[in-house]
């Protein structure tokens, strides 16, 4: 179920209410008030943190301790300080470009806050009244107090979303509890611990007013007191509106509230009307304790969602505003989605429409080639690098044994033809011998061997005779193709049945 | 060393971009780094289907010239009708081989068939013998020759060759299809 933190700190306690949308409306669950005193001191020695609290402030620790109390340390927390730390103005200005909106009303804002307005946090509400008229209502604080109440707020471990005026808070309670109209000139009145009572004026949603004064303690006295300074805010209220009367105003906070309602109602004559919030029973409070609780109840509604009839005046710098946990995780998730959407989208418009080509192309290769060799496709890489390393071991075999092949009956024919009448040959062969080791190829040669003799009577005819018929077989075309040369190996004279003749060997490789 | 005050909204800021930086990353790794992996892979298959249907096509045309190049190889099979065949040859060519020595090894995806032949036979007989072997169907290879003259004898004869031959062949390890 969803929560609300609201934290007021106010100048003499600090309240916290944590809160819950029912069914029924909007429920305190749980409440703390701490006095802020210098011998407070944190009460749960186990908590985190808790040396750092000892030695921290008197408002650290009441922070820390309200928290600790209503179990929400830590949490984040909506934040109203004490009026008299805020001022609030209401002013009239000509209608300009919203965009210099923002720096014209500071610049003006500037004649009516009494501290420098760059020393300042400020927020503003806008409503234009007349034609080119803007009637603005401006709530500053000074920098250096808010930043205070952050460091203690932050020291206390707690996590500031917003800090807004009390009027906003108490509003909200009231717009909440449906006990205030929209249209209706209205009030409301914060009694304060310190004696402090803070007025604010409204009519439309517009803040004319919001001042504070300070009641004594003595009731006739401050009966009196408070009589006038009610009357005279009002009438101011009146000049500046241009003649509305306030028709009824909303007390909350410290003291008998029923008491101030009698007088206040008996001393303006019942023309104006005063009410005390109804406000939602929380479990051991005493009812008029409740209203005590009203300004930090209205903060916790803020987080519920529960809007001010009176704006939604913000005194956290930008910088200084964090998200609440929901808005927070909602920023987170839409970040989430958008990066996720991106990539997706990456993925599905960059790169897919590439995979898919290539996919068709795959399909595109094999589509046809399965039709035309359905044998292709069972057929991988290694298999087929295997078949054809084979196949090609089998043609270069093929080719080897094609290209060695000699016509031996054309190698007889070119021996026989043109051999001289004078020279027989006793012996010829053709053989294969192996290449020698440091060849590449290692390719098997050829080599011719002949031997015989040659008779004409005359030993240098006969030389000569051999040579011319080697070298006319040599220059054949079967030879050159085989034999590099054809030459005489030996040659010597010989004597056969008392005739000398020449015996010869030739050899061709 | 400076200090750098960082804000409250700031450090909000700075949070949200390190989880969109982080799911970036996450993302990145998750649903873009894998399809770099799909890109190789489909473009690696791309390129491997055009070189296996190369290489298929390749081995269409080495299967068509092997076919070709063996037809005139005889099959182990017919090795006997081979040797027959010689024979026959040598004997109309009037040849008179003594030995007939048929020899066969394993050869580059063949069995390589080695005929040594030892006879006696004239020049023109051993010429006829060539020429018919060599227009046989089935391709023979006369590997050696080796003819001696006896030069010494008195008388010529047909028979005055002594002729050695080594005829070499390959022969297909499968049987040869018929159409």
């Amino acid at each position: 179920m969803a929560k609300g933190v609201g934290v007021y700190v106010g100048r003499n306690e600090v309240i916290a209410v944590s809160a819950t949308r029912t069914g029924t409306g909007p429920q305190i669950t749980s409440f703390a008030i701490e006095s802020i005193g210098p011998e407070a001191s944190p009460e749960s020695p186990h908590d985190r943190g808790i040396h750092r609290i000892r030695r921290a402030t008197p408002e650290v620790q009441a922070i820390f301790k309200v928290l600790a109390k209503i179990k929400a340390p830590g949490a984040f927390v909506n934040v109203a300080v004490s009026p008299l730390q805020v001022v609030t103005r209401n002013f009239i200005m000509p209608m300009v470009p919203k965009k210099d909106e923002a720096g014209a009303v500071r610049n003006e804002a500037s004649r009516y806050v009494p501290f420098k307005i760059t020393d300042s946090v400020l927020d503003y509400h806008s409503y234009p009244t007349h034609k080119n008229v803007l009637s603005v209502t401006v709530t500053a604080i000074r920098r250096e107090i808010l930043d205070e109440y952050l460091r203690s707020m932050r020291s206390a471990f707690a996590k500031v979303l917003v800090v807004e005026p009390v009027y906003n808070a108490a509003s909200r309670v009231f717009a909440a509890l449906n006990m205030v109209g929209k249209v209706q000139a209205h009030g409301f009145v914060i009694l304060q611990s310190d004696g402090n009572v803070n007025v604010t004026l409204a009519s439309k949603g517009i803040v004319y007013l919001s001042r504070d004064f300070l009641l004594s303690g003595k009731l006739e006295e401050d009966k009196t007191r408070f009589y006038g300074e009610l009357k005279a805010s009002m009438e101011y209220f009146y000049k500046l509106t241009g003649g509305e009367s306030i028709e009824q105003i909303f007390l909350s906070g410290v003291g008998d509230l029923k008491i101030w309602v009698e007088h206040l109602e008996h001393a303006f004559n019942y023309k104006v009307r005063f009410d005390v919030a109804n406000l939602p029973r929380a479990k051991n409070l005493p009812p008029e304790a409740l209203h005590e609780l009203l300004v930090a109840f209205g903060l916790a509604l803020r987080s519920l969602g529960y809007r001010s009839s009176l704006g939604n005046i913000q005194l956290l710098p930008k910088e200084e505003r964090r998200s609440d946990p929901a808005q927070f995780l909602r920023f987170l998730a839409l970040e989430f989605f958008l990066i996720l959407i991106f990539f997706v989208m990456v993925r599905v418009v960059i790169f897919q429409p590439l995979l898919m080509r290539l996919k068709d192309q795959k399909e595109a290769i094999i589509g046809p080639a399965e039709r035309e060799f359905p044998a292709f496709v069972s057929r991988s890489m290694e298999d087929l690098l295997g078949e054809k390393g084979l196949m090609n071991e089998r043609r270069e075999r093929l080719d080897a044994f094609f290209n060695e092949k000699i016509s031996g009956a054309a190698f007889m024919m070119a021996l026989g033809q043109g051999l001289p009448k004078s020279i027989s040959l006793d012996y010829v062969s053709i053989e294969d011998v192996a290449g020698s080791e440091s060849s590449q190829s290692r390719k098997r040669k050829k080599r011719l061997n002949m031997r015989g003799i040659c008779y004409l009577g005359n030993a240098e005819k006969e030389t000569e005779t051999i040579g011319a018929w080697l070298k006319a077989l040599g220059a054949k075309k079967i030879m050159t193709d085989n034999f590099t040369e054809i030459r005489v190996e030996e040659i010597k004279r010989e004597k056969f049945r008392n005739r000398e003749i020449t015996r010869f060997r030739g050899m061709g490789e | 060393m400076p200090f750098v005050k960082v804000r409250e909204g700031e450090k909000e800021w700075i949070l949200k971009a390190a989880a969109g930086v982080a799911l970036s990353i996450l993302l990145y790794a998750v649903v873009v780094q894998p399809v770099f992996q799909e890109i190789l892979i489909a473009r690696q298959d791309v390129m491997n289907s055009k070189k296996r249907l190369e290489l298929y096509k390749e081995i269409q045309v080495l299967k068509k010239d092997l076919e070709e190049m063996e037809s005139p190889l005889a099959t182990l099979t017919e090795r006997s009708q081979l040797l027959g065949r010689i024979s026959d040859v040598a004997g109309k060519a009037q040849i008179r081989f003594g030995t007939l020595t048929p020899r066969t090894e394993p050869d580059g995806g063949f069995i390589k068939l080695k005929v040594e032949m030892d006879g006696r036979g004239s020049f023109f007989s051993l010429l006829k013998f060539l020429l018919e072997i060599e227009k046989t169907q089935t391709l023979i290879k006369v590997k050696d020759i080796s003819m001696l003259w006896n030069a010494f004898s008195k008388q010529e004869s047909k028979d005055s060759l002594q002729i050695q031959l080594v005829l070499e062949t390959l022969l297909k390890p499968r049987v040869k299809k018929t159409q």
